[in-house]
This record gives structure tokens, C-alpha cells and sequence, in this order.
């Protein structure tokens, strides 16, 4: 029962739920004509930015197996993805993109400090603990 | 780096993008007409304005045209040719002068004209809404003409800056195709449109321009003819339909079938038109008309002309010269291009004159030329200058007079002062007594740099104006920090080679800071004021742009090799020239923002009230901070209530803004920059506030044909 003893990842899945609804709401500003930015190259960028965040929160959600270097690194890259859309947000002026960027922040946070670790490094420790018991 | 530098950078880059999209438009500068080549805004209408007939030619052609018609000089370099000089055209008698306002235009619900009066007070006694009550400000209609261009494809990028016209309950359009469309005011439903047959080819600008049409009606209407009140409009190839403002029918009797060539007049140039942007002004039964054309290239290009036309008939009054009957086989333009003002009690017309050409070198008209670059004062009856001071000495920096002056009474010292308010292109108010031209607040000649161009003869003194305070600083904003480590230097390495010292710094081999350069300080649309209050208000820009004469071998060199961009050859002269707003390799403008304000003053002390930065740089969609401001084309109107409404930013806002304070109370987000002033109206007891959003390529590479009218709710 491995997927039971390292409890369930709150933070990655919120991660993700955000990350998709991030990508429904840079798609609309991307292509609701009469927003003031509709296809211009700020609202691809963000249309883009968000599509991988939604790529990295379902590897961090749903990829157990990571190594522990790349689970770290793309922990760390979904910081920068986070925080990159979050200015061009600012500068899209884009409010709900704004704030359902924050709730990512949020979540990035949670995922770091209260998901159980992930990586292989842990896992294999996490087996031995099991059997130990 | 800090969040605000990344702010930073994202707004240099906004603004440098949009510099830099201007430039590429090879567009002629900065004025908005004319069309010159441009950094940055304005349009350039610069170029526009050339003016066109050449005296001589001009004299030549009326006495071919007509037995009748004399020259006389008149004022400080002037002439007037009178009588029905050029071709007569078809249809009865010339309508007798009548004087005073006419009633249809005094109407305080109606939007009547370009600047919503002849005063060009851009004001309006409206009152409904308030700062009180403007949050509540909602869409009542749009529409949309379908007259517009990206220029992606045949037809050239369209810059739409027409002022709807409110006026015989209707609301009235000229679009930048050069239709007319007549508009239900409270619905915005089609009434009848008009569609002249005119070529949709940039013939002396780059874009397909349009600031809309003017009105006029008969002061006793005929019973049952057609044509008592009419709509006019001009095309960028020089023709002028009227139409009848109730049906959009062509007006038999003006002109020739309802068009009138006005360039049959143009004897000096046959390259280009004396195009008609800029919508008559109309007295009584007379038609004031300007014309653009393209003076940043050639030295040789028509001479500034303004042509009085009987509204009814089309046949032509008298031909005002604003250069010299000597000069115009080396020089030309020195024309109106702007909008012009005209007080109706007077009947003084007063017509902002341009830079004659070519725009940047002067070696070859170094006689003083005192009309060019002025604000002059005609007789409309007989088109004589009744007065003229001039702004600019022998013009080098292309600083057209390019908005109409805005005429008001001003209570200073006890007395009330009939005064006007010029504003300039260098970022001075000249505020004058409207009836001698004399100062009501110093103007003072100070000594000003040499030319160290060969050839050339700068002016040893130039005017200046510190009351009211100019609506940007005495000396350039210096180098922007954030910019200048982007560019690794290189803001401050280019700074260091170009010439600067301080205003009128004349253009240079190595390379001159122009500040203000072509763009301005203020533009075409001018200021609005409030008459009870004697409060003026006006938008403005700070831009920064590189002058640099290139030796006439090496110009050449430069042209068979294939560069264009940015270069205006300044005809048979001793140099070329290269314009180059200031940027670095990123594109990101080298000097410090703000890039716009909106200022008041109080004209009865000269007092700056407030002077906040206004609208928000936007570039690949992204919004700069609001503390950066926007590079501004257009104008301001003002209401009774104590509110402004105003388009002009790059960010596609329209806003209302209280005139007290300066803040923003309302903005809404329209279709594109919002480039023509509003129309503020009552119709059927309800105020609207309509703007046309057309876009202009100078802020944002983004075209509209939104027409949209903003009223409280039920």
C-alpha cells in the first residue's frame, strides 16, 4: 500500500486544478475578441506559460517515480512558471488570471511543505519504512 | 532587480515597441497629418501640410481663370488673391456675407463642429452627467462603418481622428475612406451614407486619413429645395463633395455636380494633391479650407494657401499666401493642415501656419518668412491678415503650429481680455490677446544655439514662454537608467556624441537631442477650456528623437544602398536627413518617462493646477504603470459639470476625468486608441458622449471603426 503510506499530494493536485482553470482563463483572454489584448503576443505568452504549468502539475500530481533531481527541479521550474505568468498577468491586466495564479502560489507552497516528499529516493525510504512495520 | 524595474522594462519596451513600430511606418513624423516621418507620433501631419499654391503660379492661374481676381499684399509677407478667381463653378450666385454666429451651430446641445464651436473652446454646457454620477457611465450604442485598414493589404493602414459631427438631430461621420454617414444620435441607427468616388491610395501620406466633415445650413432655407443644409467632406486627392445632410444627395449646385477640385488651384506641384484631411471650417456661407501635403521631403513643394469657399456654390472667395511670392521656387507648405478657430462676433479667422519645407534644413530660405510656423488672424470677408506672430523663427525642427487656437475671455487684473491660447509643438502656451496679437503673458526672445550646418542661418533668438509653465520640462528628461544598462551603455555612449543645448538646439551633422522634437509637446487636437472658469486643459507628449543632417554625397550613397528608413531627403539642399526617435538596441526609449501628461492651468494667473500622467503604454498587450503615462493623439473636451472626457492613450481607454483634481473617475475599453476628440451632445433630453475610435499607427499598430456613444442608464 505504497500510494497509501505517502498520503495524498493536496498540494500538487490543487496545483493542478489551478493550472487548468489558468489555462481555460488564458484562453480566454487570448481569444475573446474586445478585451483590450485579445492575440496579441502577451495573452500567447500567458496562453503558453499556462499550458506548461498545466503539463508540470500533472507530472508532479500523477508521476510518483520521479528522481528526486527532477522532482526538485520541477518543483523549482512550476515557481518560475508561476511566477512569470503572475507578471504578465499583472501586465495583462488580467485579474481572475492574477488571482488563480496566486491560489497557485499558494498551492506550490503546500505542495513543498506539507505533500509527502516525492522522488525515488524517498519512495525506495518509504518502501523500507513499510516493510520495517 | 526590482519588481518596479521589470515594470520598468516592460513599459520601455511597450513604448519603445511602439516608437519603434512608428518609425517603420516611415511615416512622416509626428504630425499626425502630415505625415512625416516620425518616431513617434504624431502623426505627422506634418507633412500635411504643405500648402499649396504658389503664388505665382497661383497668380498666374487665376488670371487665366479669371479677369477679375487681384493680388494684394497684405501683413507681414502675406497675400490675398480676391475676387472669383479658378474655375467658377456652376450654380447661381455667390451668397451675400452675412455676420454673427449662426443659430444652428450656438445650439447648446449640439456638437456642431470639430471642436464643438468656432472658438474651439471644446466645450460643452452638458451638465447631466457629473462627477457624481459618471461611474455609472455605460455603452447606449456602436457602430461600426467597416471603413478600415490594417494595411495588410491594397489599401493603406487607415488613422481615423474624425470628431462626429451632432447637428439637424443627427449625428454625422466622415470616415477614412471618405464616406459620410448619417447616424440616428439616440440609437446610432444608419440614416444614409455617402460615398464620393475617390482613390484609396496613400497620395501624400502613408495612411488613409480622416478627421470627418463639417456642416452647414442656410440662414433663410429656401422652402423645398434640397441642399439648405448641407455635409462636407474632402478626400486625400483634393476633391470636396457637399451632399444634402438630409438625404446624403449630392448638392447640384456646389461645384461641379457636387464636388469641388481644389486642385485645380495647386499650379506649383503636379506630384501631389493639396489633400483635404481636415473638414472645412464654416462661417456663415463661407468654407475655410486647409490642406496637407508633403513637406519633410522636397524643398520645393506647394505654398501654404487657404482658400475662402462659398458654401453654396463652391466658387472660391479668395486665396490667402502665407510665403512670399520670392521664395516659392525654393520653399513651400507653411500651411494649415490643423483645424482653424474663428470668433463669431469678430469674424477674425485664426489659422495655425506650419514649417515651411523642407522641414529640417532651411539653407536655402534664409529670408525671413514671418507667416510660417505663426498664428495669423484674417479678415474672413476678405482674407486679409489683420494680425500674425510667429513662434518659431526660421523653422528647422519641423514645429508646425498644428492645433487651432482655443478662444476665451480672461479675467486678469480686473479686466477682461479677449485672449486665445496657442498651444506649440515646443510645449509653450502662447497666450495672446486674440484682437492685436499681443501677449497677455510674456513672451520673450532669448538667445537660442547656432547652426553649425553649412548653409545654414539659424535664428539668433527664439520666443519662449515660462507663464503658463510649458507642458513639458525646459530640458530633456535625461537618460533612463533601466534603458541605458539593457543597452549595456549604449544610451548614454549616443547621448554623449549628439549635440544638446536645451530647446531650438538646431539640426546637426553629428547628431542633435531634439527635445521636444517632431512629435512635440502638444499636437493637433489642442486643449479644451472652460469658459465660466478660464480653466484650459491639454494632453501632451515627451518624446525624445535624434536630428542628424547627412553631407548630400553621402545621403545619396546611403539611398542607392538601399537605406530608407527614417531618411527625408530635404530636396535639392546641402544635406539629408535621418530621424531617429532615441532607443536602444532593444527598442526601449533611453529617456525617463512619463511619455504623456494631462495638464490644467488657470488663465487667469498662468497657475499649472494639476499636471498628472495620462493613459497607460501598451505594447504586445501588456499595460506600463499608470505613473509612465501614454504618448497622447487627441483632445480633451470639458463639461459644465466639471468633467473631462478624453480618448488619446495608447491603452484603448476612453476616460472622464474630473477637472478639478486630475483623477480618473471612469474609463471604459473601446476598440483601439481613441484618436479624434469626443462629441458631448443632448439629444431628446439625454447626454451622450461619443467617440470615434479609429487608432493611429504613431501609438499602436491597431485600427478600428468602432463608433460608440456613452450615456447614464435609464
Amino acid at each position: 500500500m505504497t500510494s497509501k503510506a505517502r498520503g495524498t499530494a493536496y498540494g500538487a493536485w490543487l496545483l493542478l486544478a489551478i493550472s487548468a482553470i489558468s489555462l481555460i482563463l488564458a484562453a480566454v483572454a487570448t481569444f475573446n475578441e474586445g478585451n483590450g489584448i485579445a492575440h496579441t503576443p502577451g495573452t500567447y505568452l500567458v496562453l503558453t506559460s499556462t499550458a506548461l504549468l498545466l503539463v508540470g502539475s500533472l507530472l508532479l500530481a500523477l508521476w510518483h517515480g520521479l528522481p528526486r533531481w527532477l522532482g526538485g527541479l520541477l518543483t523549482f521550474l512550476l515557481l518560475l512558471d508561476l511566477l512569470g505568468t503572475g507578471l504578465a498577468a499583472y501586465l495583462l491586466q488580467t485579474e481572475w488570471l492574477l488571482g488563480a495564479v496566486g491560489v497557485g502560489l499558494v498551492a506550490w507552497l503546500i505542495h513543498v511543505i506539507a505533500d509527502p516528499a516525492t522522488g525515488t529516493r524517498n519512495q525506495h525510504k518509504t518502501q523500507r519504512q513499510g516493510a520495517a512495520s | 532587480m526590482t519588481r518596479q524595474d521589470v515594470i520598468t522594462l516592460f513599459s520601455s519596451l511597450l513604448l519603445a515597441g511602439a516608437i519603434g513600430y512608428a518609425q517603420a511606418q516611415e511615416a512622416p513624423s509626428t504630425d499626425e497629418e502630415g505625415g512625416q516621418p516620425q518616431g513617434i507620433t504624431e502623426t505627422q501631419d506634418d507633412e500635411s501640410e504643405q500648402d499649396a499654391s504658389d503664388d505665382e503660379a497661383q497668380a498666374d492661374q487665376d488670371a487665366d481663370d479669371s479677369e477679375e481676381s487681384s493680388v494684394t499684399p497684405t501683413g507681414p509677407g502675406g497675400r490675398v488673391e480676391t475676387g472669383p478667381a479658378g474655375d467658377a463653378p456652376d450654380g447661381g450666385e455667390p451668397s451675400p456675407p452675412r455676420t454673427g454666429p449662426d443659430a444652428w451651430m450656438e445650439s447648446p446641445d449640439s456638437w456642431a463642429t470639430f471642436n464643438g464651436d468656432l472658438r474651439a473652446q471644446k466645450y460643452t454646457p452638458a451638465d447631466q452627467i457629473t462627477p457624481e454620477n459618471v461611474g455609472e457611465l455605460e455603452p447606449a450604442w456602436e457602430y461600426h462603418t467597416g471603413d478600415v485598414a490594417d494595411g495588410s493589404d491594397e489599401i493603406p493602414m487607415s488613422v481615423w481622428s474624425a470628431t462626429p459631427l451632432f447637428v439637424n438631430d443627427t449625428l454625422y461621420l466622415g470616415t477614412p475612406f471618405y464616406r459620410i454617414i448619417a447616424l440616428d444620435p439616440g440609437s446610432g441607427e444608419e440614416k444614409w451614407t455617402f460615398a464620393p468616388e475617390a482613390p484609396l491610395e496613400a497620395l501624400t501620406q502613408p495612411n488613409m486619413k480622416g478627421r470627418g466633415v463639417a456642416y452647414w445650413e442656410a440662414d433663410e432655407p429656401r422652402a423645398g429645395e434640397a441642399c439648405e443644409k448641407r455635409v462636407y467632406v474632402g478626400t486625400m486627392d483634393a476633391k470636396l463633395y457637399g451632399v444634402d445632410a438630409d438625404t446624403g444627395e449630392p448638392c447640384a449646385d456646389f461645384g461641379d455636380g457636387g464636388m469641388v477640385d481644389v486642385n485645380q488651384w495647386n499650379t506649383v506641384n503636379d506630384k501631389w494633391p493639396l489633400s483635404l484631411f481636415q473638414p472645412p471650417t464654416v462661417y456663415n456661407d463661407t468654407l475655410f479650407l486647409g490642406w496637407a501635403g508633403k513637406d519633410w521631403e522636397d524643398a520645393v513643394a506647394p505654398p501654404g494657401t487657404v482658400f475662402a469657399l462659398d458654401a453654396r456654390t463652391g466658387e472660391r472667395k479668395w486665396t490667402f499666401h502665407a510665403l512670399p511670392e520670392e521664395v516659392v521656387e525654393r520653399t513651400g507648405t507653411a500651411n494649415v493642415w490643423a483645424s482653424m478657430s474663428l470668433d463669431p462676433e469678430s469674424g477674425l479667422l485664426y489659422i495655425p501656419i506650419s514649417s515651411p519645407s523642407p522641414n529640417y534644413y532651411g539653407g536655402e530660405r534664409t529670408e525671413e518668412l514671418p507667416l510660417a510656423t505663426s498664428v495669423t488672424a484674417l479678415d474672413t470677408e476678405t482674407g486679409e491678415v489683420v494680425w500674425s506672430r510667429q513662434l518659431v523663427h526660421h523653422d528647422i525642427w519641423d514645429y508646425d503650429t498644428v492645433a487651432p487656437p482655443t478662444l476665451v475671455d480672461i479675467e486678469k487684473d480686473g479686466e477682461t481680455v479677449p485672449a486665445l491660447v496657442q498651444p506649440s509643438k515646443q510645449g509653450f502656451l502662447f497666450v495672446l490677446n486674440r484682437e492685436t496679437g499681443e501677449p497677455v503673458y510674456p513672451i520673450e526672445e532669448r538667445e537660442v544655439p547656432a547652426s553649425d550646418a553649412e548653409g545654414e542661418q539659424a535664428a539668433p533668438t527664439q520666443p519662449f514662454v515660462d507663464v503658463p509653465e510649458p507642458v513639458i520640462p525646459d530640458e530633456w528628461p535625461g537618460i533612463s537608467k533601466l534603458a541605458d544598462i539593457v543597452g549595456l551603455g549604449e544610451c548614454s555612449r549616443k547621448a554623449e556624441g549628439l549635440r544638446y543645448e536645451g530647446r531650438f538646439t538646431p539640426p546637426s551633422v553629428e547628431g542633435t537631442l531634439a527635445y521636444p522634437p517632431t512629435t512635440g509637446g502638444s499636437q493637433w487636437g489642442g486643449g479644451a477650456v472652460d469658459p465660466e472658469s478660464g480653466v484650459f486643459v491639454i494632453n501632451s507628449n515627451s518624446v525624445v528623437q535624434i536630428y542628424r543632417l547627412i553631407p548630400r554625397d553621402e545621403y545619396e550613397q546611403r539611398e542607392q544602398s538601399g537605406e530608407t528608413g527614417g531618411y527625408y531627403a530635404q530636396g535639392d539642399t546641402a544635406y539629408g536627413f535621418q530621424l531617429e526617435t532615441f532607443l536602444n538596441w532593444a527598442g526601449m526609449p533611453c529617456w525617463k518617462p512619463p511619455y504623456g501628461t494631462l495638464a490644467a492651468y488657470d488663465l487667469t494667473t498662468g497657475e499649472r493646477l494639476w499636471n498628472e500622467p495620462f493613459g497607460q503604454v501598451q505594447k504586445h498587450g501588456f499595460y506600463m504603470p499608470e505613473s509612465w503615462g501614454s504618448v497622447t493623439i487627441g483632445a480633451p473636451v470639458i463639461t459644465r459639470s466639471g468633467l473631462i472626457f478624453i480618448g488619446a492613450s495608447m491603452d484603448s481607454r476612453v476616460r472622464a476625468i474630473d477637472l478639478e483634481s486630475g483623477e480618473v473617475l471612469w474609463k471604459h475599453l473601446v476598440d483601439a486608441p481613441a484618436v479624434s476628440m469626443p462629441a458631448v451632445y443632448t439629444y431628446q433630453g439625454k447626454q451622450y458622449v461619443t467617440f470615434a475610435v479609429g487608432g493611429n499607427s504613431i501609438l499602436l499598430p491597431k485600427v478600428s471603426d468602432q463608433v460608440i456613444a456613452f450615456a447614464l442608464p435609464d
